[in-house]
């Protein structure tokens, strides 16, 4: 059993059909029944187009700015040479756009885009906070009712939806015109971006230097007596009581952190 | 564990959580496919959840892969055990196919040689299953394009003996009968004639694509009438069987669907011995 259904995977997955793969394998017969109406291999034909326009329709969800820029047909072919590479293995289809972004790093359509591979990675890092684990998120009521002997003590982390990724490119920019249709002003920046999910819904921003730091730390638990101290070496004493409760003030509005 | 009839349902698509959010429409139950939802949290859930505060909701899987050759994916069957015990619905179910091999899914619902050993394959992992889930499992017919040289049955004898020897259950797609009767030259009617009455908890409604030399089960059209006439012919058979509709492609707006579980509700109360509220919760 494992035989046969290794062998209609291979033919199934092969791009240039059924009837040329059988000669790519050597195999001269199938274990599968023709008629009059459909021979053997055009039966199992039918399973291998499904199998490319279903994956291929399920990324064009996934991936729609790159989509937008390279086009269908480009996209068609990209596809065709990734599933090649990168044969789903995962059971969700959810996964199988997992490794593009990577895969796109040694593509030829990266010579016409080169910031093709930074694009996907923002669209999967976007898929990702969409259904990542629910926290519960700190409130200003909850900080507010702190007494001042807890506040060094405060345990802050982000939310577990939240990823920060760098980009060489001024990405957030270039998803944003493919998806209005606008023309492309690609710029080579490197750019941090926070993605995140409040609520129900998925958001993303750039980051500065110092901001970037500091989430990094939220990743893992840290106290707000740390944040001081990173913050005060950064920007010196004087200025960084300020500047922490300027951040912690938006990140609690943005609600990027758990609950301690 | 008691399977009621449900009623008349459709499956819950992404596209119309606003319009049900929203109207909160009639509509018996919804049937969920399970991979939407097998996510660690956000949206998909939220909603889930929701819905699932007001109507009974049926678990729908297709990645199971009862048939594979590969060990069943313990990774998998936790995770749907997990959504299971979150939103409890009435059932389970999943295809007779196997969907993938060596690690890699294919993502298509592929038939099995109707043979002896894959019986005692398929048999031993739906009992897997059953144990690790804690529930009986429906097991539901595919749509199909070939058949294997090994073969040495039909599909309804394969289907039949599998059910009995596991101890489970049976949803019944009735356009796949139908779209397989095509493909394959058989009669659908011995089908639904060989599969028996105990078995049958579920009904699945759906249309197909006229390919010139085959049909396509692609849930992308209206039901066609000799569907209709399959699933008459299903209810004088089986009964009182919860009824869902499927739409999974160029999905029509809600109220369309209702317009077809109105019509499947017509024709089984044309053919129900009892007035339908007494099957309700029977």
């Amino acid at each position: 059993m494992k035989k046969t259904q290794k062998l209609l995977w291979k033919l199934i997955t092969a791009p240039e059909g059924v009837e040329k793969a059988l000669k790519v394998y050597r195999k001269k017969s199938l274990p599968i029944l023709g008629d009059d109406r459909l021979s053997n291999t055009e039966r199992l034909d039918i399973y291998a187009n499904m199998y490319f326009f279903r994956i291929r329709d399920a990324l064009k969800e996934d991936f729609p700015a790159v989509l937008k820029i390279i086009g269908e047909d480009r996209f068609h072919n990209l596809i065709t040479d990734y599933l090649l590479k990168y044969p789903p293995t995962h059971w969700s289809l959810r996964y199988a756009g997992q490794h593009l972004p990577l895969f796109l790093r040694h593509h030829s359509t990266l010579k016409r885009w080169p910031y093709l591979a930074d694009l996907a990675r923002m669209e999967w890092d976007l898929m990702e906070a969409f259904d990542a684990p629910d926290a519960s998120v700190l409130t200003a009521e909850t900080l507010s009712s702190l007494k001042p002997d807890q506040w060094s003590e405060l345990s802050l982390s982000i939310v577990p939806s939240s990823t920060l990724v760098s980009f060489q490119w001024k990405i957030d920019d270039i998803f944003e015109n493919a998806l209005k249709g606008e023309k492309i002003k690609a710029a080579r920046s490197n750019t941090a971006l926070l993605f995140w999910r409040r609520d129900l819904k998925v958001y993303y921003r750039s980051l500065e230097n110092l901001e970037e730091k500091l989430l990094r730390c939220l990743k893992k638990k840290t106290s707000l007596g740390e944040v001081c101290e990173i913050v005060s070496k950064e920007v010196g004493e004087e200025k960084s009581a300020p500047l922490v409760n300027q951040c912690l003030k938006m990140w609690v509005q943005e609600g990027l952190l758990k609950t301690p | 564990m008691k399977f009621p009839f449900l009623g008349f349902g459709v499956g819950l698509r992404t596209k119309h959580y606003p319009f049900i959010l929203k109207q909160w429409p009639r509509m018996d139950w919804f049937e969920v496919i399970s991979e939407n939802y097998m996510v660690d949290g956000g949206r998909p859930l939220h909603i889930l959840e929701k819905i699932r505060e007001r109507y009974p909701v049926v678990m729908h899987g297709v990645s199971l892969s009862i048939g594979s050759a590969d060990p069943i994916n313990r990774e998998y069957l936790r995770k749907l055990k997990t959504l299971a015990d979150r939103v409890n619905p009435a059932w389970i179910s999943d295809h007779l196919c196997w969907t993938s091999v060596g690690g890699r899914n294919l993502h298509d619902l592929l038939p099995l040689p109707y043979t002896e050993e894959v019986i005692r394959h398929v048999v031993k992992r739906i009992k897997e299953v059953q144990d690790f889930l804690g529930r009986p499992f429906v097991l539901e017919n595919v749509s199909s394009y070939m058949s294997f040289t090994d073969s040495v049955m039909t599909e309804w004898e394969f289907l039949k003996t599998i059910v009995i020897e596991a101890d489970c259950k049976i949803l019944l797609d009735i356009n796949n009968i139908y779209v397989s009767s095509v493909n394959h030259s058989f009669d659908p009617e011995e089908y639904l004639g060989a599969i028996p009455q105990d078995r049958v908890v579920q009904f699945h409604l759906a249309g197909h694509s006229h390919k010139g030399k085959y049909l396509l089960d692609t849930h992308d059209h209206p039901i066609i009438p000799k569907v209709w006439d399959l699933y008459e012919k299903a209810l004088k058979r089986f009964g009182p069987i919860s009824t869902l509709i499927e739409w999974d492609d160029h999905i029509p707006t809600f109220p369309k669907l209702q317009e077809a579980v109105k019509k499947a509700k017509i024709i089984y109360e044309k053919n129900a011995e009892a007035p339908l509220e007494a099957h309700y919760g029977a």
